[in-house]
């Protein structure tokens, strides 16, 4: 019965829910569905015919005969028929609410055509009917059946579009599982010829979504149907823009090998449409040297170059040497020009007074509740090195302070801070003066001769951090660190290693190579010397996945192996574990699967069981993935994440308690095996030998030789070291078992203690780098920021301690300097945890969600945090440092690697100083509150100013109007929406926060880049007329000749090509 | 505190947020340390402020764009494995250690402190964070204790409290956050009439259509065109003709939240009452999103303003006015569709039918013959009807019947069957049943007659 279903609300929603993707959309009003009324059906049955108006009765009636002529044997008849159906069913005008009539009326006869139309002889009619029996399958048929491709297969090759948007959307639903299905059944001639059939039906398809603005259904076919490679043909001036956004937003979620495919089509798009600056985004994205070469050279050489230069600088990115030989350029894409525009942006906003410490903490403004003054500081070297750092953030590139250059000599440094803090104090100078190498040479060069070596190490270090992302045309650093890596002293060396790995981070200089690598497989030198050399070669080499240094790595970390972790007592082993892996990772930054074969390499040479080669294994995997938003990989730091070590290790040490009898001989055995230094000789074989025979009463005695056991092993081990990295491992483990052997009539209960604690202690190392992978891996696109940050909740609560305590970290990277109210708030609350550990964390997360915004309402946080943390130093240290990473630059500067309004291009090197400052942080106790503060300088690779600057094609700032507002995701809405909301409208240079988008206000000018962000440069805008001023003149020719001013000023406001005309 | 000024040698610069957040100093932190002191007033109180929808944290992403697309589909792919992980590693921690064993245990102490049986009290004035006055039903007022375990976000002056037995200290919140009357409006349980039910009236349902259910199902439709969906509608028309059906039907058919009411329910005895009881409906309804409102006899407090000279009337007017701003006022209304239905379009006040508050005028004509002729025969579809029963002839007659004129006339009709013990409904009886109906309509006079 046709009337039956005429009325039924779910068959009349039918069409605008027949597209293929639809499946996927709930519904959304998804309500509580109520019971169907049971009455409402019986009624309907007896609705009859008679229902019907008369014209429609009429149309049903006109139809059904047609069906019956259709039918009929004779062609031309036939042939009348049907082209009266066809006219019929596209003239039908339908509302969006229910199925045009001639389709309705035909639902019954489908079964019919059908059928007849498998009978029908060969012909021009059968392809006639193959259409449209196509068309009614729309409607009719069974979902998955894909009757409305198969029959518009074997109809005409006539073009789709004829029949409505609203077929051709259905087709493409069809079209797309049907190519699926044809790839997943695998090669053959009929699948070929299948997927050449719909190829053929795509390339109609796709020129009519284009042309009637649905460019994303057309990307969506391409993609479904793996074509992408036509779109370029497809897309022009006046759709490029959208279609490239689409492919650019879909990049971030399509599976692996396919993102690169998609941004590559973008990136032909828009060299196709000479969009230089979006292009280099690109390339920048796809991390394609090629690409980027090509981009840059290819580029016409004016206000577009330098645009490409200014993009390259900024994102830290080192072109080949004789690519560019202009001085102007060269100098852009060295960046040294960013002092310049910083001072310019400092001087246009009127902050370039320096401020001390005391402007940032505000202590007049601490509620001291206690009553009088606050207690001194109790440890006034902290408070000193506290107000160092705070000074160092807060001046940072202002080439100005009132502490440090407070006078000629710099007492500062040297006066009131003492051994490491001096060293620190000394390296503020170089944040002081960043990126103006040539201004802060001649100051710093006066120390360098000091005879404190700390300062001499600190002035090192200055070095490296005045140059960080600014690289000078004589590599003064490498010049004048370079000698310094290899002297006895311990500071200096840091200093100098330490110095080389900011200055030259993300260029890939072999020089610096050259230098660092020697000092990395140094096996005399001390396990932070090792770490630091290895984090500065990964930095230099970031992202570039260097086989020959992955090697000299992999040897390095075997080589200490038998690295063991110690919470919180030594530098030395802190440094090792986080700092040396870490260096490892940043090399394989953002190449994906590039490093699995390392990770490979580590189990094989540094053994599964070496903690370091575990910690390794998974800052690799975080590194690797770092900003791809890699769903497995959340997946699998999230489960490392759900264990729980120590309980495990309850458990475990209850059950050796019960198992204790065992034989003797098991002692023996691991003796013998030591002659043997086979790497099969593993952790747990000397484990189980300890174990083996272990009686309670002895474990005093068996502590004592046990200890005399571990020297010896040491000892074992660093003769070992020598040797390749392959066996190192094994030594150590036939050392260990050595140990155990010499005790071997009192097998020690306490060594098997000591093996567990160890497994403990680096499962929690595991989980906290595995804290920090999750927000690496998601930061890069917005639902999985917004994803892991809800996923946190439950780390809070079910979370070991080990993973409370990086947790907050994490979501300080996460939402670096976007200080969002709700995290504002889950930190704030973190900061009164019990353990110090989290409360550390919580209070540096603060600084860092805040870091360079001044946000009032995070200072009012930290100052109170400051007066309840007046009497620990050490936290008072830490809120000391949030406060002064607030106030980064004044708030002129962000620690962000991302651009503002988006998250697509992350920058390697600012990316990598901030996870090595985070590294460093997991254990703080060691690292920033012991004597490696000097690690918080890797920030100064972070740095980057957040501002808008506008300048000529010679480099003069040009102030024009800007609207800033907030950034509004429009990528596959219909018209032209408004890209930013709520907006303000500034005169250049301006700052830009988070979450913000600048856009040109005027038309006099138009701008190169494709964001505006950092420099922009300018050109005039040929077709642009100054109205105003032709205004003026108008209203005040028109008042000496006397005529009507109004009238000339109405006129003015006209087009310009008028008033030009009028006046 | 909360006196803190923003950054005052921060770059006030433009486009920077500097100074933006509040200078909210008092934080929680220094609890710990401090001797006594006058209590600082409490930072936040009642639930109003941070209303809108479920807490923030747990909010999912919003997944842009709207339209069906690819793009939308990796997107919420991507949201979902997320969840799935979520769920996975809530599922592996519970095993390891389940949470109802501790929150059960906490439970149990929470009750302990309560103890048994609980005064219920009125709460009426928070004076810190820690304390407030409240007053039982029989009598005094007392300055009292508010344990840490009451959810002080919920606390409001006027809610209901627990009080302690002995010690009348705040141990819990009677909650009643929704205006017990709105409630009754929910329509539950949906009416049986559904579309097939209405005879004729293609266009109007075709525009009630989409008006209130497409955006609502197929919000991206509109997107797509680029129109924001209508807002509201109103339906007019003759009595009898179908408007109240119509709106049955919606709801029979619609998953959203159906909330009726009729116009003469907002008129209240207390002043005050009318436009407290709109904003509440509107509050339910926004929460409960998406959701329809239907407000019937519309006439009842929408008619045109004038110089009222009763309070009475002047309320009547003042919960227009709050009709008026609820449906385009400032707050944005989310997934709120509403309906209205008069017979008296041309009293209402021309503020309440302006585009933006009611975007469609359906009007609900009297039928005409084809229509007649359907509505006789859904009504007289389930009836036992003899043979010599001719419809046709009541259907050509010249008389204006509505729907519900029909109805009337075919219960008439077998009512009189009835009364004569026959089991079938003959021709004469629905003459008869048709003059009788007519008769009444035309108050009592005469079918034929004209004077």
């Amino acid at each position: 019965m046709a009337a039956e279903k005429d009325t039924s609300p779910m068959e009349e929603d039918k069409p605008t829910s027949s597209n293929g993707n639809a499946d996927a959309e709930k519904d959304t009003a998804g309500g509580p569905k109520k019971d169907r009324k049971p009455g409402a059906e019986a009624v309907k049955e007896e609705d009859g015919e008679e229902d019907l108006s008369e014209e429609d009765a009429a149309l049903k009636e006109q139809l059904e005969l047609l069906v019956e002529r259709v039918q009929d044997t004779d062609a031309g008849v036939q042939k009348l028929a049907l082209d009266t159906i066809r006219s019929e069913i596209r003239s039908a005008t339908s509302s969006m609410t229910s199925v045009p009539k001639p389709l309705k009326f035909l639902r019954p006869h489908y079964g019919t055509l059908k059928e007849f139309f498998a009978r029908m002889p060969v012909g021009d009619n059968k392809v006639y009917m193959a259409d449209v029996v196509s068309v009614l399958a729309m409607a009719m048929a069974e979902d998955g059946e894909r009757e409305c491709l198969t029959f518009k297969l074997q109809g005409s090759r006539d073009n789709p579009e004829q029949w409505g948007h609203e077929y051709v959307r259905h087709l493409c639903g069809e079209i797309g599982a049907e190519h699926a299905s044809l790839v997943d059944a695998g090669a053959g001639a009929a699948a070929e010829s299948g997927l050449e059939d719909l190829a053929r039906l795509v390339d109609q398809i796709v020129p009519f979504l284009v042309s009637s603005n649905a460019e994303p259904e057309a990307v969506d076919l391409l993609m479904e149907v793996d074509a992408l490679s036509k779109l370029p043909v497809h897309a022009n001036a006046d759709n490029y823009e959208r279609v490239c956004n689409y492919l650019k937003s879909c990049a971030a979620y399509v599976p692996e090998p396919d993102d690169q495919a998609v941004l590559s089509t973008a990136l032909q798009i828009y060299r196709q449409e000479s969009k230089w600056s979006l292009a280099m985004g690109i390339a920048l994205r796809l991390n394609d040297a090629e690409a980027v070469q090509s981009i840059y050279s290819g580029c016409p050489a004016g206000a577009e170059k330098l645009q490409l230069a200014f993009d390259l600088a900024r994102s830290s990115w080192v072109l080949h040497e004789d690519v560019e030989k202009d001085e102007t350029l060269l100098e852009v894409l060295a960046n040294r020009k960013q002092t310049d525009y910083f001072v310019h942006l400092a001087t246009d906003l009127q902050v370039m007074e320096a401020k001390q410490p005391e402007d940032i903490y505000k202590s007049h403004l601490v509620d001291n509740r206690s009553g009088g003054v606050l207690p001194a500081a109790v440890d006034s070297a902290r408070t000193n090195l506290a107000a160092t750092f705070v000074n160092a953030f807060v001046n940072a590139g202002f080439r100005t302070d009132k502490l440090l250059n407070a006078d000629e000599e710099k007492s500062w440094i040297y006066g009131r801070n003492k051994d490491h803090g001096m060293m620190s104090a000394a390296a503020s100078l170089g944040m002081i003066m960043m990126w103006d190498v040539d201004g802060a040479l001649p100051e710093i060069d006066r120390f360098l001769y000091h005879s404190e070596e700390y300062v001499k190490a600190g002035m090192l270090l200055a070095v490296g951090v005045v140059s960080s992302t600014v690289r000078h045309d004589v590599d003064p650093a490498l010049a004048l660190l370079s000698e310094r890596v290899t002297e006895d002293s311990a500071p200096i060396r840091h200093g100098s290693i330490s110095g080389l790995g900011i200055a030259y981070a993300g260029t890939s200089n072999e020089q610096v190579k050259d230098v660092l690598v020697p000092v990395l497989l140094d096996a005399e030198a001390a396990g932070d010397t090792a770490a630091l050399a290895a984090l500065s070669l990964g930095l230099v080499f970031a992202g570039t996945a260097d086989e020959d240094l992955a090697g000299i790595m992999v040897q390095a970390l075997s080589e200490r192996a038998d690295a063991v972790l110690s919470p919180g007592d030594s530098s030395d082993g802190a440094l090792l574990t986080r700092l040396m892996p870490l260096g490892l990772g940043l090399l394989f930054l953002r190449t994906q699967e590039a490093a699995d074969a390392v990770a490979e390499s580590l189990k094989a040479f540094v053994g599964e069981k070496s903690v370091l080669a575990r910690v390794a294994a998974i800052a690799l995997e975080a590194c690797a993935y770092a900003g791809t938003g890699n769903v497995l990989k959340i997946q699998r730091f999230l489960t490392i994440c759900g264990r729980h070590p120590s309980a495990d290790a309850e458990t475990a040490a209850a059950a050796d308690a019960e198992a204790e009898a065992a034989a003797g001989s098991a002692a023996a055995a691991a003796a013998a095996s030591t002659t043997a230094p086979s790497g099969d000789v593993n952790g747990t074989d000397s484990e189980s030998s300890g174990g083996s025979g272990a009686g309670l009463d002895s474990a005093l005695n068996s502590a004592l030789t046990g200890s005399l056991g571990s020297g010896a092993a040491a000892e074992a081990a660093s003769s070992a070291s020598p040797a390749t990295g392959g066996s190192a491992p094994a030594a150590a483990d036939a050392a260990a078992g050595a140990g155990t052997a010499n005790g071997a009539d009192t097998p020690s209960a306490a060594d098997r203690k000591k093996a567990r604690d160890e497994e403990v202690a680096a499962s929690e190392a595991e989980q906290a780098i595995a804290v920090l992978g999750l927000a690496l891996v998601a930061m890069g696109e917005e639902l999985g920021t917004a994803m892991t940050i809800r996923a946190f909740g439950h780390l809070q609560q079910y979370g070991d301690l080990s993973v409370r305590r990086a947790m907050p970290l994490a979501l300080g990277l996460l939402s670096i300097s976007n200080p969002d109210v709700l995290l504002t708030d889950t930190l704030s609350k973190l900061t009164h945890e019990s353990d110090p550990g989290v409360y550390h964390a919580a209070v540096l997360g603060l600084g860092l969600i805040g870091a360079g915004t001044n946000n009032s309402r995070i200072a009012g946080l930290l100052r109170s945090l400051s007066a309840y943390f007046s009497k620990d130093p050490a936290a008072l240290f830490v809120v000391r440092l949030a406060q002064g990473l607030l106030h980064t630059g004044k708030g002129l500067i962000t620690l962000s690697p991302y651009p503002a309004d988006s998250k697509a291009l992350c920058n390697r090197v600012s990316l990598g100083g901030l996870v090595t400052v985070l590294f460093a942080c997991l254990d703080m106790k060691a690292t920033i509150l012991g004597k490696s503060h000097y690690l918080l300088y890797f920030l100064s690779l972070a740095m980057t100013p957040r501002m808008v600057t506008t300048v000529d094609e010679d480099l003069k700032p040009l102030p024009v109007l800007v609207r800033v507002g907030q950034a509004v995701d429009t990528v596959g809405q219909a018209g032209r929406p408004k890209r930013i909301t709520g907006f303000q409208t500034h005169t250049t240079p301006i700052l830009l926060a988070c979450g913000e988008r600048a856009e040109l206000a005027t038309d006099e000018y138009l701008a190169s880049a494709s964001v505006l962000e950092g420099v922009v440069v300018l050109t005039k805008n040929p077709e642009w007329v100054d109205v105003e001023n032709e205004m003026k003149a108008a209203v005040s020719a028109g008042a000496s000749s006397s005529s009507a001013p109004k009238t000339s000023a109405e006129t003015a406001a006209a087009p310009p090509a008028e008033s030009s005309s009028a006046a | 505190m909360g006196n803190s000024p923003s950054f005052p040698g921060g770059p006030g610069g433009p486009g920077g947020p500097g100074g933006g957040g509040r200078g909210d100093g008092s934080g929680e932190g220094e609890d710990a340390k401090k001797k006594f002191e006058p209590p600082a007033p409490p930072v936040r109180v009642g639930r109003r402020k941070k209303r809108r929808g479920p807490v923030a944290t747990a909010k999912l992403p919003l997944v842009t764009p709207t339209a069906k697309c690819r793009l939308r589909l990796l997107k919420l792919e991507r949201v979902k494995d997320y969840l799935l992980m979520e769920e996975e590693f809530v599922a592996t921690q519970e095993q390891f250690k389940p949470r109802e064993l501790k929150s059960e245990e906490e439970r149990s102490k929470v009750d302990d402190i309560r103890g048994s049986p609980m005064g219920v009290g009125t709460l009426e004035e928070i004076i810190d964070d820690n304390h407030a006055i409240v007053s039982s039903a029989v009598g005094p007022e007392y300055y009292v204790y508010i344990s840490s375990f009451v959810d002080k976000d919920q606390l409001e002056p006027n809610c209901s409290v627990l009080l302690h037995n002995k010690v009348n200290t705040v141990v819990g919140i009677l909650a009643d956050d929704v205006d017990p009357m709105v409630n009754v409006m929910k329509v539950d349980k949906a009416p049986l009439e559904s579309y097939a039910d209405i005879g004729g009236l293609e266009a109007q349902i075709q525009e009630i259509k989409e008006a209130v259910e497409l955006p609502l199902t197929h919000p991206e439709l509109y997107e797509d065109i680029g129109i924001k969906p209508p807002k509201g509608v109103i339906l007019y028309g003759e009595p009898g003709t179908g408007k109240t059906l119509l709106a049955k039907a919606v709801a029979n058919s619609t998953s959203a939240t159906f909330l009726r009411i009729v116009g003469s329910e907002l008129i209240q005895k207390y002043l005050g009452d009318g436009p407290k009881l709109v904003r509440e409906l509107f509050r339910v309804a926004e929460d409960m999103a998406p959701s329809i409102v239907f407000i019937d006899e519309i006439d009842a407090v929408g008619t045109k303003r004038y110089d009222a000279t009763s309070g009475g009337e002047r309320e009547i007017q003042r919960t227009m006015l709050e009709l008026l701003n609820q449906l385009d006022g400032f707050d944005a209304r989310g997934d709120v569709k509403v309906l209205l239905a008069t017979n008296r379009i041309e009293t209402l006040d021309p503020a309440l039918l302006r585009p933006g508050r009611i975007d469609r005028k359906i009007e609900f004509p009297l039928p005409d013959e084809k229509t007649k002729r359907r509505i006789f025969n859904i009504h007289t579809s389930r009836m036992t009807l003899a043979d010599d029963v001719n419809l046709e002839a009541l259907i050509m007659s010249k008389d204006q019947l509505s729907g519900a004129d029909i109805k009337a006339v075919c219960t008439e009709a077998g009512l009189m069957a009835l009364r004569e013990r026959r089991m079938r409904v003959n021709q004469a009886d629905f003459i008869k049943a048709k003059e009788n109906v007519m008769y009444k309509k035309n108050q009592g006079v005469p079918e034929g007659l004209y004077l």
